[in-house]
């Protein structure tokens, strides 16, 4: 449950490290949503820097996560993958855990950059 | 008890005759593993594999360049079959699109997932579930690397499409 104010660390190689929610849809933000970042942390001499505004798409949550065959999943840290405007990734490996959830919320392209898969 | 005995050693036969998947070190997906596939198994992978053939050979009738297919089933569990092109401007990359999906639904009777559509950028897909088709500009092909990422995937042969095309009486036109 990613609500506004909620820091996600990132987990990809964009070179933000940190981000804070400032803008989510609806109640609270779950994996596979599309929320908007304040960057807090980065790497120097990155794509994105800190005080930038970005969109994220929210890949691991503490809160578990229900799948349709009663089984639940849940991640020990928020985690998010920094995307621009048009949904593409601004990094090129996402090098967290990303669920299958992500493929029915249309973002494959986050699911070919990564590794892990659960 | 006689069964269990034999029950045992039906495991460790098994488990001898196949071993583990090696360990994968580093970052990227994990080594292929080399357990054989089932008959049914075989049959999916090979309507993934001629379905990859025909989205290649519309690529390359649209004149997508370096066209590739990639057999990613030993290393990811959620496609078979990546498909790789390079196009040139938005217009050539919906273009290709339109027509893969007639293509894929004419010859194959295969839909892609629903999604939002060809939106602004450069870098489009279609899932459909076993195959996957990765349309992208020159510029994004080499920045995300994807065959870098998939580099022990194996290259599935598409010169077989013209002897293919020919067996069963292709009807289009090469136009001069």
């Amino acid at each position: 449950m990613i609500i506004d104010g909620t820091r996600l660390v990132v987990s990809d190689n964009s070179g933000a490290k940190e981000v804070e929610c400032i803008k989510h849809k609806g109640r609270y933000a779950a994996i596979g949503d599309i929320i908007t970042c304040a960057i807090k942390k980065g790497v120097r001499n990155s794509k994105v820097s800190p005080g930038q505004v970005v969109k994220a798409v929210v890949v691991e949550t503490k809160k578990e996560l229900r799948r349709p065959d009663g089984s639940t999943i849940k991640f020990d840290r928020n985690a998010c993958v920094l995307v621009n405007p048009k949904g593409i990734p601004i990094g090129t490996r996402v090098l967290g855990f990303v669920t299958h959830e992500l493929r029915a919320k249309q973002m494959l392209k986050i699911v070919s950059l990564a590794a892990r898969i659960f | 008890m006689l069964a269990g005995r034999s029950a045992s050693r039906a495991h460790a036969l098994r488990a001898a005759s196949h071993p583990p998947p090696p360990q994968a070190s580093g970052f990227g997906p994990p080594a292929p593993s080399f357990a054989p596939d089932s008959p049914s198994e075989d049959a999916s992978t090979a309507e993934a594999f001629a379905l990859a053939r025909t989205l290649a050979r519309v690529a390359e009738e649209g004149k997508g360049g370096n066209t590739r297919a990639l057999h990613v089933a030993p290393l990811v569990y959620w496609t078979r079959v990546m498909v790789l092109s390079t196009v040139t401007n938005r217009p050539q990359l919906r273009a290709m699109l339109a027509r893969m999906e007639a293509e894929a639904l004419g010859r194959h009777g295969a839909t892609p997932a629903p999604g939002p559509g060809p939106g602004r950028s450069t870098w489009e897909l279609l899932d459909f579930g076993d195959v996957v088709v990765h349309l992208q500009t020159a510029d994004q092909r080499a920045f995300y690397d994807l065959e870098g990422l998939y580099a022990d995937a194996e290259d599935i042969e598409l010169d077989a499409v013209a002897a293919q095309d020919q067996a069963a009486g292709a009807s289009y036109q090469v136009r001069l």
